[in-house]
């Protein structure tokens, strides 16, 4: 009989609530069996401001997803996004004290465990410890063991959030009778879906622009090397088109979505467009020229912090894989040219051709599809479902809650 | 972990897998509390099918072990309630059901033996035939045909007492009970050789059905000369004498009791009108001719 489990890949985003469940059999092959898909409420900038409502939108998609497969969920892979959440590097170092001078395990597992140890600041919660490769006197090596040296460092990148609204986020999946397995950066999540192997060898960086918030990830030698969350996202696009062309901000998103673009392309300053484009009292015509350029300095902005936040990794020469977008405002006409522009490096709108079936391969589904493939490639490692059904009665149980 | 715990274990060691994931009951959307509540009803209704498959199961494995021991205990839950009793005689229900004393076939409709209680009625010499049916769930009917008495006997027991016995067609001797002596006083009695006796029964009397054929005649075609016979005598078989008030001695042969009957019927007819007296003998045994014995008629 093969062993099987089934896991949710949840993202609860400033736009919608997306939920893929896939099952995992013997723990080698991925199938997604399920989806489910809520516009979002009680979420603003990728954090949870209203619980029940928050709580509402979740359940639902979680609940037509497990309608859909007809199946009961094991275990949740958790999207975190949020302009809480943040990233420092962690580095100690050790000398090798073996007498021949080789690397052993003990002088890895201490050399990491020093690393990690370094304090967060208060009501904070690491999420991930991203291991960089080693350095063994110097020079970056992937696995030390058995190596000659002198002096092991260690070099982690640690992304960690505000605890409590860590727990609100896991709560609401709690609140559905689920265990939440571990969770996941969003801008790392959506990378697995929508970045190759080949390309975060190279260096690469990914950008997952949502409604709220901007997720980023840059890889190098198939590791990540930086992570994080910038609380700036299609929204604020919309906002300044309100408050620059004064109208309001319904009429703002509507225009960014017919006429936005990221770069200026049409120079003629009088050409103009409707804003309602419904020749009904109200409607009046907007120049097109002030719409893309609001559009592109916000984006330029944008893209500005997060190379600002990377600093020497966002370097072109560091970059040969170049820009991979997604998310909802990676549509953004144009974006790929504006991205290529201010990295100075090619830059590509990804999708999740790779992986995903016709209907999930926009990108804005990068997130829960990265999330179950996280969780297929990290699952014997943060197996609590197993844990849990330990013993005849764990069994047991299990056998019940399949029900 | 709650929050305070983990502030106080410090930051350095503080990751989001310390958060507590309980589920509380106020972080559950209604979504969430109706699947939870279906959740439970279908583990509930699991468990119950599953209980019952069990005790299914069990009582099962126990029938097919123990199965003639269940069909016995079964029988016990089926008391007789109701007992139906038919007779074409003088035995009366209160008298059967004597005989029949369900209390000592333990008044259970399963375990009584429709056989050996037909055989019990069938040993009473009174009856001629027994018919027993179970009719469940709790009647036993019981339907009786009683012999019919053609004449008297006289005999003695053992210790030398008169007794006043009966007897049938078929010349099966006994103890007639219930019977109206208006109806056993018009009897005639039976003279023969000798009756005999075995293990305390009377013997069935050989050759009485000629008897029989000529007092059926005699009650259904001549029912005045019937009644005026006293006596009925195979002594001289295989003629029958009949003694009575009117004929002191009239020789029947075997056959054509009707001829005979109603020749000596004219006879006695005859002889009254003419008033010669009472026929001391008829001898209707010679065909056409018949001799007849006269007394002088004194009036």
């Amino acid at each position: 009989m093969h062993k099987s489990k089934v896991i949710a890949g949840v993202e609860i985003g400033t736009n919608k609530v997306a939920v893929l469940l896939g099952e995992i059999q013997e723990g080698k092959s991925l199938n997604v069996i399920g989806f489910g898909h809520c516009s979002s409420r009680g979420v603003l900038k990728g954090e949870i401001i209203d619980f029940y409502e928050a709580s509402d939108c979740a359940h639902a998609a979680i609940l037509a997803a497990e309608n859909q497969a007809k199946v009961k969920i094991d275990g949740v892979y958790l999207a975190l996004s949020g302009g809480h959440i943040r990233g420092r590097s962690s580095e100690a170092s050790v000398n090798i004290t073996s007498t021949d001078g080789r690397v052993t395990r003990e002088d890895i597992e201490h050399v990491s465990a020093m690393a990690k140890e370094r304090d967060l600041p208060e009501n904070c919660a690491v999420i991930h410890h991203l291991r960089r490769p080693y350095a063994l006197d110097g020079r970056m090596v992937e696995q030390p063991i058995a190596m000659e040296g002198e002096r092991l460092e260690a070099n982690y990148w640690t992304v960690y959030g505000d605890d409590r609204i860590i727990s609100d986020a896991i709560h609401i999946i709690n609140g559905f009778n689920l265990h939440v397995d571990d969770v996941v950066l969003s801008g790392l999540a959506s990378s697995v879906a929508v970045a190759t192997l080949e390309e975060k060898k190279n260096g690469v960086l990914v950008i997952d622009i949502g409604r709220g918030s901007t997720d980023y990830a840059v890889f190098m030698n198939g590791r990540c090397m930086s992570a994080g969350c910038i609380p700036i996202g299609g929204d604020h696009i919309s906002n300044d088109l309100s408050i620059g062309l004064r109208i309001r901000l319904k009429q703002a998103d509507s225009l960014k979505h017919r006429y936005g673009s990221a770069i200026v392309e049409h120079k003629d300053k009088t050409e103009k467009v409707w804003l309602n484009n419904d020749l009904e009292i109200g409607d009046r015509l907007v120049p097109l020229w002030s719409i893309e350029k609001i559009v592109e300095l916000r984006v330029r902005e944008l893209f500005n912090v997060v190379r600002k936040k990377l600093g020497a990794l966002a370097r072109p020469e560091r970059l040969p894989a170049g820009v991979v977008l997604c998310g909802g405002t990676s549509h953004l006409r144009n974006i790929e040219i504006c991205t290529a522009d201010v990295f100075e490096t090619r830059a590509r709108i990804g999708d999740n051709g790779a992986m995903a079936s016709e209907e999930l391969r926009d990108s804005q589904y990068s997130v829960a599809l990265g999330l179950l493939h996280y969780g297929l490639r990290y699952q014997n490692e943060h197996d609590h479902v197993t844990q849990r059904n330990r013993g005849f009665m764990g069994k047991l149980k299990g056998m019940f809650q399949k029900v | 972990m709650p929050r305070n715990a983990a502030s106080k274990k410090g930051s350095s060691s503080r990751s989001w897998k310390d958060i507590s994931q309980e589920v509380k009951p106020k972080a559950m959307s209604s979504t969430a509390w109706k699947r939870l509540q279906v959740g439970r009803l279908k583990r509930i209704g699991l468990a119950l099918v599953v209980a019952i498959v069990a005790i299914g199961a069990l009582r099962f494995a126990t029938n097919v072990n123990h199965g003639p021991r269940l069909l016995n205990t079964a029988g016990k839950e089926l008391p007789v309630r109701h007992v139906e009793v038919v007779s074409d005689g003088v035995l009366g229900k209160e008298w059967i059901l004597n005989q029949l004393d369900l209390d000592a076939l333990g008044n259970n409709l399963l375990k009584i033996d429709v056989a050996s209680v037909q055989q019990e009625f069938e040993a009473i010499p009174q009856v001629k035939r027994a018919q027993i049916e179970k009719q469940y769930p709790d009647t036993l009917f019981i339907s009786i045909q009683e012999r019919e008495p053609i004449a008297r006997i006289v005999a003695r027991n053992a210790s030398g007492e008169r007794l006043r016995l009966l007897v049938d067609g078929e010349g099966v001797v006994y103890e007639g009970v219930h019977y109206d002596s208006s109806l056993i006083n018009v009897l005639p009695y039976l003279d023969i050789k000798g009756l005999k006796k075995e293990d305390g029964r009377f013997l069935k009397i050989e050759g009485l059905d000629e008897v029989g054929k000529l007092l059926s005649e005699a009650k259904s075609i001549a029912p005045h000369l019937y009644r005026s016979w006293k006596v009925v005598s195979l002594k001289d078989s295989p003629h029958i004498i009949v003694r009575s008030r009117t004929v002191k001695e009239a020789r029947f042969e075997p056959k054509n009791y009707r001829r005979q009957l109603a020749k000596l019927d004219y006879i006695i007819d005859y002889n009254r009108s003419r008033m010669m007296g009472q026929v001391a003998k008829v001898d209707l045994t010679l065909g056409a001719q018949v001799p007849v014995k006269a007394t002088v008629f004194t009036q």
